[in-house]
């Protein structure tokens, strides 16, 4: 058997770099298919973790199908609900700067677990509202601030001023990448929200199972009011994903062709050289099982090296190079710098089946046209 | 070109021992602060799609409403930052 395996290597580039080209494609493949497999499963592990902390209600005001804002009012009387264990009002919208789009999120002015999320900069304006941002709009923000990190927005309502106070801690670069947080007070007034109106609210029931009986209370009680459930929301964006996926469906379906079109040259029939070479094995007394064993060590030589080379280059990419490319298809494209890191995560269940959807099928491949050679008769072989 | 036994085995610990390599090396980002931001600014939408705001804001219903009717109507640009040269 060792023998044999030892001249299935020799035999790899016998017949010039056709074995080469075909593990050089297959390895593409299986490099391409396994990045949207990672890129996809960290940013589901990514949202699993963001939805574990997520309001489960977003309520919303429709009058005549408008959206309003909701008045502090309309909000109090929720806190009297049976089951509403939290209530609140928040304040935010985007916010264009020439290139890009941000979203201004209102918080309190001395929220007491704001340096849980944010490493503070020393800044001396103390009169001036204070933002909090990311790393990248940090630099993004770089010709629009001032020496003394302040900057300026501007609308049609009123201008304000307002100086960086902290840039977020590295890690929820996902969600807060073009965030940024600043006093209730200065989001209203560049917005343009009237003081004691509120973007949306959010609410928290005590008991999860009674979320669909609240909202049930809540349009029958004011049926201006919208309610969206955590649920829906994650549902929504997963969804995206697979609609994002709908799009790599494409991209899976091209790569299956390809693997395809592979399989289908592999199991058509073996060149003249090859069966010669059976041909003189056989004569020289091999048996068929020493071809089909030779076979099957060639072709897994070359599949399996290549899966695993495609596996390597693959992690490299998406977890070490940040999937330049090929996460805009995700994420889309954005003048604000989107170096965000993904947690890994390995799916068995997908990488089980690219691997059984490849490797054992070029095996199979292989072997069937070397065995259907290997039956004939020597002399028609040879012929 | 020939393969032979000692370079084929070699080759294969390469693969192997990266992969390895590359996975215990990978800097996973903190799950704690996800958890925290999206506790303190019940906030969970990832920031993708940031100059398409029904795609940023998916429960931002307004928006969704405006380009569902219509996806070629787009937003008037107002509250943009208009300064001629930056303050720098």
């Amino acid at each position: 058997m060792s023998s044999i395996f030892d001249f299935a290597l020799k035999s790899i580039f016998r017949f010039g770099y056709k074995n080469l080209a075909i593990g050089a494609i297959f390895c593409f493949l299986v490099f391409l298919l396994s990045s949207v497999i990672f890129i996809n499963g960290s940013l589901n592990h990514s949202l699993n973790i963001a939805a574990k902390n997520a309001p489960q209600i977003v309520l919303n005001k429709q009058i005549g199908g408008r959206y309003l804002f909701l008045n502090e009012n309309e909000l109090e009387w929720l806190w009297e609900m049976n089951g509403v264990s939290f209530v609140k009002g928040r304040v935010w919208g985007q916010y264009k700067f020439k290139k890009t789009y941000v979203a201004l999120l209102g918080i309190d002015d001395n929220e007491p677990n704001i340096a849980k999320i944010v490493k503070k900069i020393p800044n001396t304006n103390n009169d001036l509202p204070t933002v909090y941002i990311s790393k990248n709009m940090y630099e993004f923000l770089n010709i629009y601030k001032s020496q003394d990190n302040i900057v300026l927005f501007q609308s049609p309502f009123k201008s304000i001023k307002a100086k960086i106070g902290g840039i977020y801690k590295s890690g929820s670069e996902l969600f807060d990448n073009d965030v940024i947080l600043m006093p209730n007070d200065s989001v209203r007034d560049i917005l343009g929200i009237k003081s004691g109106d509120f973007t949306d609210a959010v609410l928290e029931v005590e008991n999860p199972n009674e979320v669909p009986f609240v909202i049930a209370k809540l349009s029958e009680m004011n049926p201006q009011f919208k309610a969206t459930t955590k649920n829906e929301v994650i549902k929504d964006f997963k969804l995206l994903y697979h609609y994002k996926n709908g799009w790599f469906l494409v991209l899976f379906l091209v790569s299956f062709a390809t693997f395809g079109i592979i399989f289908y040259d592999k199991a058509s029939g073996l060149r003249s050289e090859e069966r010669k070479e059976i041909g003189i094995l056989k004569a020289i007394g091999w048996e068929i099982r020493h071809i089909i064993y030779l076979k099957l060590f060639e072709s897994m030589i070359i599949c399996m090296s290549a899966f695993l080379l495609g596996i390597m280059l693959s992690i490299l990419y998406v977890y070490f190079l940040n999937a330049p490319i090929l996460k805009y298809a995700f994420t889309g494209y954005s003048y604000l710098k989107q170096d965000f890191n993904l947690v890994f995560i390995f799916n068995i269940k997908e990488f089980a089946l690219l691997f059984f959807c490849t490797v054992p099928m070029y095996i199979g491949v292989s072997i069937i046209p070397a065995w259907k050679v290997a039956t004939l008769d020597l002399a028609k072989v040879l012929k | 070109m020939e393969l032979n036994k000692k370079t084929f085995l070699l080759f294969s610990l390469f693969l192997i021992s990266a992969t390895i390599f590359e996975i215990i090396l990978i800097k996973n980002p903190n799950s704690k602060m996800v958890a925290n931001f999206v506790k303190i600014t019940t906030f969970y939408n990832p920031s993708f799609y940031i100059n398409n705001p029904h795609l940023r804001h998916r429960d931002l219903n307004n928006i969704n409403a405006i380009f569902e009717y219509s996806p070629s109507l787009r937003e008037k640009e107002i509250g943009s930052f208009i300064l001629k040269a930056p303050i720098k």
